[in-house]
């Protein structure tokens, strides 16, 4: 009943090897400041803010199946709550963090009932048009948000002024997120999103409105990446509308990639690699962006389904030298079967079932319809 | 009471009439079967009544209430559940979740944003899977089954949602002639079982006469002939149009 009871084959990190991996997570995040320099307590840091960024963008992309490039435009708008509100009502920052999500949820909400007039592609391109339009009002609306030069110097409360103290208060920021987002990804509705991601023709057969649910996820995904907006003030007091650009929107789509959509954790690895890889190669090369890209390129095309992905093969090829039986039996990481390396993000090919015409069969046994609707 | 009412339903695309002027009246508790040639409208019928397609003209009469028209999902919530020609499952999903899922539309849980999903209508899925033959495969990644396989998930997951009437799209299409018999036998026992309202087209004509209790035969869009299998066997016009073209090919 163990390997019934199991809910996703796509390689979902689950059971107690998650347990595990987010233990470790917690207690290297928690230990970190005792042997870290200030230096690297920082870049820690933007480990935790990209961490909780990217996951909230894999609820989007990962979950749901949507490609949005208007990401960090609700990255920006928390952020730019937490500064604004302050810098032209004096409300305290901790304020502008509480609120932050719900304003971005809302941009989102509006923005996402845009875009998802349009399917796959075009949806893409919208998201694109509408993230690029909230950044150039902030970019342009100087009175507003002093354009280029960005805000400086929010006050934060005294207690998170030192580095420590806010390191600490970001863990917890962001264990509060991801325990969060966690939740509801492994709840019905979670469940009903990766059923959208795998065939959403079929959902709407089962009697799921379709878009209703992509605008929940794209609005919860847009909430969270306020929050890490809000999060980026705390860790560098200040806004800027570059956070807002759609380049900017690439960042979490690397970092999915290199840790892996297909699972819950995959983002916060690929959030660890991509930091401190970064961080590694600037201090050592000048032509940083060119190695950077190289061995982020290596790692996407060697690990198709991202980091996490690679070390359960890894960790299945090593347990099946001991012994097959182990791995086909129900311990977590193989319960649901191993991935397959085929399995790609790219869903394509949607095999219509509703042609005029009677289709022919598909014939081949074993080949399923990969509904890869958007 | 008729359960569904099909009223002068028709479809074109561009010259094409797809389906023109059909009436269908399916009693509950029913098992009947639309069969034709390729081509003769049945896929597109089905599309029109479980919305996937919008009608150009006629109604669609579901329980008591007009459907024509409206969106898949509103239908499917009404109580009808289809089985594709084309398999269209989960494919990156497990076995389990796939029915599962059918089982949380039916219970309206798909919005709930808390509580584990793995722990919902664990008991009920089981007993579909075990009712369709797929027990074994439960954890298994359904895009990884065999097409035999896949077809009987297909069903369960439409049995999970606990229609009121399950229209059942080509049920044996690319199979092999045990595997279509055994499919067959599968659909008979479980709408015995749970009284079940059943809708399905084939082309094959021999699949049809051992299960169905009542047949409308398509031909060209149009209605052809109607009756029990006997009836249907013995209408010199179907002998002309479905059977002579059979026993040619």
């Amino acid at each position: 009943m163990d390997a019934v009871r199991t809910g996703l084959a796509g390689g979902l990190l689950r059971g107690r090897s998650a347990w595990a991996v987010w233990g470790v997570l917690a207690l290297v995040a928690l230990l970190a400041p005792v042997f870290a320099s200030e230096r690297q307590v920082f870049v820690l840091m933007t480990v935790l803010v990209l961490a909780v960024f990217a996951t909230s963008f894999n609820v989007i992309l990962g979950y749901t199946g949507m490609v949005s490039f208007a990401h960090a435009a609700y990255y920006g708008v928390g952020a730019y709550t937490v500064t604004l509100l302050w810098m032209h009502l004096g409300w305290p920052s901790l304020l502008g963090f509480v609120l932050a999500p719900f304003v971005a949820a809302a941009v989102a909400y509006v923005t996402g009932l845009i875009a998802l007039r349009a399917v796959q592609l075009y949806f893409a391109l919208l998201t694109l048009a509408l993230g690029q339009l909230l950044f150039v009002v902030t970019f342009q609306w100087r009175a507003l948000t002093r354009g280029d030069d960005g805000v400086h110097g929010v006050a934060l409360p005294d207690l998170i002024v030192p580095t420590t103290n806010r390191y600490y208060f970001l863990v917890f920021a962001a264990a509060i997120a991801l325990a969060i987002l966690g939740a509801v990804m492994r709840s019905p509705f979670g469940a009903t999103l990766q059923a959208i991601r795998e065939n959403s023709e079929r959902a709407g057969f089962l009697g799921i409105k379709v878009k209703r649910y992509q605008l929940a996820s794209f609005t919860l995904g847009g909430a969270f990446a306020g929050y890490a907006g809000a999060m980026f003030v705390v860790m560098d007091r200040g806004a800027f509308p570059l956070l807002m650009h759609w380049t900017t929107s690439a960042e979490p789509i690397f970092v999915t990639l290199i840790g892996g959509l297909n699972s819950f954790v995959g983002p916060t690895i690929g959030a660890i690699i991509f930091v401190l890889l970064r961080d590694w190669i600037t201090r050592r090369f000048v032509f940083w962006g060119l190695i950077l890209g190289i061995v982020l390129l290596v790692i996407i095309l060697r690990m198709p389904g991202g980091t996490v992905e690679g070390v359960q093969r890894l960790v299945a090829r090593l347990r099946g030298r001991r012994g097959e039986d182990k791995v086909a039996e129900g311990s977590p990481a193989a319960a649901g079967g191993e991935p397959p390396p085929e399995h790609a993000p790219a869903r394509g090919g949607e095999a219509r079932t509703g042609d005029a015409v009677e289709p022919t069969h598909e014939g081949e046994a074993g080949k399923p319809a990969p509904g890869g609707g958007r | 009471m008729v359960l569904l009412e099909v009223r002068g339903l028709a479809k074109r695309f561009g010259g094409l009439r797809a389906v023109d002027g059909v009436d269908l009246d399916v009693e509950p508790g029913e098992r009947r079967a639309i069969i034709g040639p390729n081509g003769a409208g049945k896929t597109t019928l089905f599309n029109l009544v479980t919305g996937y397609l919008k009608p150009d003209a006629g109604s669609v009469t579901f329980d008591g209430n007009d459907v024509t028209g409206k969106p898949t999902y509103a239908i499917a919530k009404a109580g009808i559940a289809r089985a594709f020609q084309i398999t269209s499952i989960f494919g990156g999903l497990s076995v389990f979740r796939n029915v599962q899922l059918g089982r949380l539309a039916q219970a309206g849980e798909t919005a709930r944003p808390f509580g584990v999903v793995e722990e919902r209508h664990t008991d009920a899925v089981a007993q579909i899977l075990d009712d369709c033959g797929l027990a074994a495969l439960a954890g298994e990644r359904a895009g990884n089954l065999s097409h035999g396989d896949q077809r009987a998930l297909e069903l369960a997951i439409s049995l999970a949602m606990e229609p009121k009437l399950l229209l059942l799209d080509e049920p044996t299409a690319g199979m092999a002639p045990e595997e279509t018999a055994r499919t067959m036998q599968l659909v008979r026992r479980i709408a015995d079982e749970r009284q079940l309202t059943v809708l399905f087209c084939e082309h094959d004509m021999e699949v049809v006469f051992g299960t169905a209790q009542r047949i409308l035969v398509m031909h060209l869009g149009k209605p052809l002939a109607e009756g029990t299998p006997d009836e249907v066997r013995a209408n010199p016009e179907v002998q002309k149009v479905y059977l002579g073209e059979e026993e040619v090919a």
